[in-house]
């Protein structure tokens, strides 16, 4: 089985085919989880993004077109996913009013050895808005424009949300090396 | 700086990683086996769809053809009788030649006694004879006019007596033929009133021979052979929201494969075109089984165990029959009960808290019978000659009660769509 190919599995995947969508979640699962993580407040809420990020992948595969990268897709449309569940819960967060901008600081370390737990700590460190901007603009690398229409924002809030990420990201790296020396 | 940052996140978090929990494939299996599901109920509709147009299609071709072998047997009905309708006017025309030529031989004679009259004048000398001889003459006249009549009348009538009784002849056959063009061009009406030929016009030795035929006995037993792939449909029902996870691990696990139906029939004519049809019947439903094994050691390849989940069935059909008219392709419509008379189920299936599948032959979850399902099928039948025929069966037929024992936590009942192809023989 694990000698099948990409394109194998794809296509056996959209004939719903149980042993190739087994293999496509297993080979990509824990990559999307990543993204997940990285859009989604907590590991709950990230799973259930991953499993309806995978549902989605299935029912939309006929749509890929082998034209692309098959990750850059799936990881899209994870996104995606990920961030029609963040749009659902901003309207409940605005009702309630609730501040979700987490207390919790990173793991001191080095500047430049800054491990992966260190940088998505660093990121969940930080407000909704500027998380979002920032992982789709520096990670996903969307544009100003792309983001701005995922997001139903102004280009221009994405600029300064970006902006003020980087700073907030910037002082907290600075603040950690300081507490390292 | 600002862009430095971006670059260190993006080059260590793009390809970042992180577990994926234990369970979320199951509940992705679950829903993916339940779209299948739904898809292959869509693919079996549409294939019941397209059968139903496709044996609607073969049933009108049937119908219109029946009508036009009825219409063409009208056709030669009529075709036939053209020759003996343009003999009997023939013997018309000759008839009126006959009559004029009586008419004029009549006349001539009536002409010949009026031509004689001068030289009976002449031959009488006086005047008495000559009045005598004219009242002759006048007498003869009349005479010979009303001989002419009386002739020419009893010709006449004869004629026309002859013409009455051809004319009868013609328009009892003209009615038997001319009866059906009525119906022409409404052919759906009364087809078949352009065969029905009047006794009285059927020749004694051909009545003879209808007769003969009308009174041949047919055979009321038939025997029929029949087998064919089919699709099961295998539905689970939880009775405990606790079992959850034994109906995805069973519905991620277990696949429909191509199942078999198998059996021989008797059928008893009854009365019009009702017959009953009972006999034993094989059905085997197959599943396929596949489950991947992860190995302990996560450098080994994880092992896939694959299997055919057999569940065999031995049942006696007890149908009721309704048999369209035709000639040599029929259709006929049979519904009625299946009583189950044993169960048998080999294979494996999946237990959610083991990592490997158990033998059904172990596990004591499937009943020995099954009880009751109903089966609705159309036959379409063509006759080969000799009392054999070739069948086509779509069979349709539904398990109303679960397979598995009652204490076992997932029901489990099924429907089978199949095609049987086989071989009737009537006895002779």
């Amino acid at each position: 089985m694990l000698s099948m190919s990409e394109k194998e599995l794809i296509e056996g995947a959209k004939k719903r085919d149980a042993r190739s969508q087994r293999a496509l979640f297993d080979r990509y699962a824990p990559t999307l989880m990543g993204v997940c993580l990285r859009y989604c407040r907590t590991r709950a809420e990230a799973e259930d993004a991953l499993q309806e990020s995978f549902i989605r992948i299935f029912d939309k595969l006929d749509l890929y077109d082998f034209r692309g990268s098959f990750e850059g897709w799936m990881k899209r449309l994870t996104v995606n996913v990920a961030l029609k569940g963040y749009q659902r819960k901003r309207f409940t967060h605005e009702q309630s009013g609730l501040d979700t901008i987490p207390e919790r600081g990173g793991a001191p370390t080095a500047y430049a050895q800054l491990g992966e737990q260190e940088l998505m700590a660093l990121i969940h460190e930080l407000p909704e808005g500027y998380r979002l901007v920032f992982n789709l603009y520096a990670i996903e690398g969307y544009s100003h424009k792309e983001i701005a229409e995922t997001l139903e924002i102004q280009e221009a809030s994405s600029r300064s949300q970006l902006l003020k990420a980087r700073k907030l990201l910037q002082r907290k790296i600075e603040h950690q090396q300081r507490i390292a020396i | 700086m600002s862009e430095h940052i971006d670059k260190i996140f993006r080059e260590k978090l793009a390809k970042h990683q992180a577990p994926v929990p234990n369970g979320l494939w199951e509940s992705i299996a679950a829903d993916q086996a339940a779209k299948r599901r739904a898809g292959q109920w869509r693919a079996a509709t549409k294939y019941a769809v397209l059968l139903v147009l496709l044996l609607g299609g073969l049933t009108f071709l049937y119908l219109s053809q029946s009508n036009t072998e009825a219409v063409a047997t009208a056709e030669n009905t009529l075709t036939k009788s053209v020759p003996e309708l343009q003999a009997d006017t023939e013997t018309n025309s000759r008839s009126t030649q006959e009559i004029t030529t009586t008419e004029k031989a009549g006349l001539s004679t009536e002409q010949n006694a009026v031509s004689e009259a001068p030289s009976r004048v002449n031959q009488a000398n006086d005047a008495s004879k000559a009045r005598s001889a004219s009242d002759q003459i006048n007498a003869s006249v009349p005479e010979s006019n009303a001989v002419v009549q009386s002739n020419f009348s009893e010709e006449t009538t004869t004629a026309t007596k002859v013409d009455e009784q051809e004319a009868e002849n013609t328009s009892s056959r003209q009615l038997v033929a001319v009866d059906p063009m009525l119906t022409l061009p409404l052919p759906l009406l009364s087809p078949y009133r352009a065969e029905v030929v009047a006794p009285e016009m059927v020749p004694p030795n051909e009545r003879k021979t209808t007769e003969g035929f009308r009174k041949q006995q047919r055979q009321k037993f038939t025997f029929d052979l029949l087998a064919g792939p089919a699709y099961a449909n295998q539905i689970f029902k939880l009775s405990d929201e606790n079992d959850r996870a034994l109906l995805n691990s069973r519905e991620i696990s277990e696949f429909p494969s191509v199942s078999l139906l198998a059996g021989f029939r008797v059928a008893y004519q009854l009365k019009g075109r009702w017959s009953l049809r009972s006999g034993l019947l094989f059905t085997q439903i197959r599943n396929q089984f596949e489950f991947e094994q992860i190995p302990i050691d996560p450098m080994e390849t994880p092992l896939l165990i694959r299997s055919s989940n057999r569940i065999r069935l031995l049942e006696i059909p007890l149908l009721a029959t309704y048999e369209l008219p035709g000639k040599r392709f029929r259709l006929a419509l049979n519904a009625g009960p299946v009583l189950n008379l044993s169960t048998v189920a080999k294979g494996r299936h999946l237990m959610p808290d083991l990592q490997q599948p158990i033998n059904l032959e172990e596990e004591n979850i499937y009943r020995t019978r099954v009880g009751i399902s109903y089966q609705l099928s159309l036959t379409a039948v063509y006759q080969l000659g000799q009392g054999n025929s070739l069948l086509i069966e779509p069979t349709f037929r539904s398990y109303r009660s679960s397979f598995t024992q009652d204490d076992y936590a997932l029901s489990e009942r099924y429907w089978l769509a199949g095609i049987q192809f086989g071989l009737r023989h009537r006895l002779r």
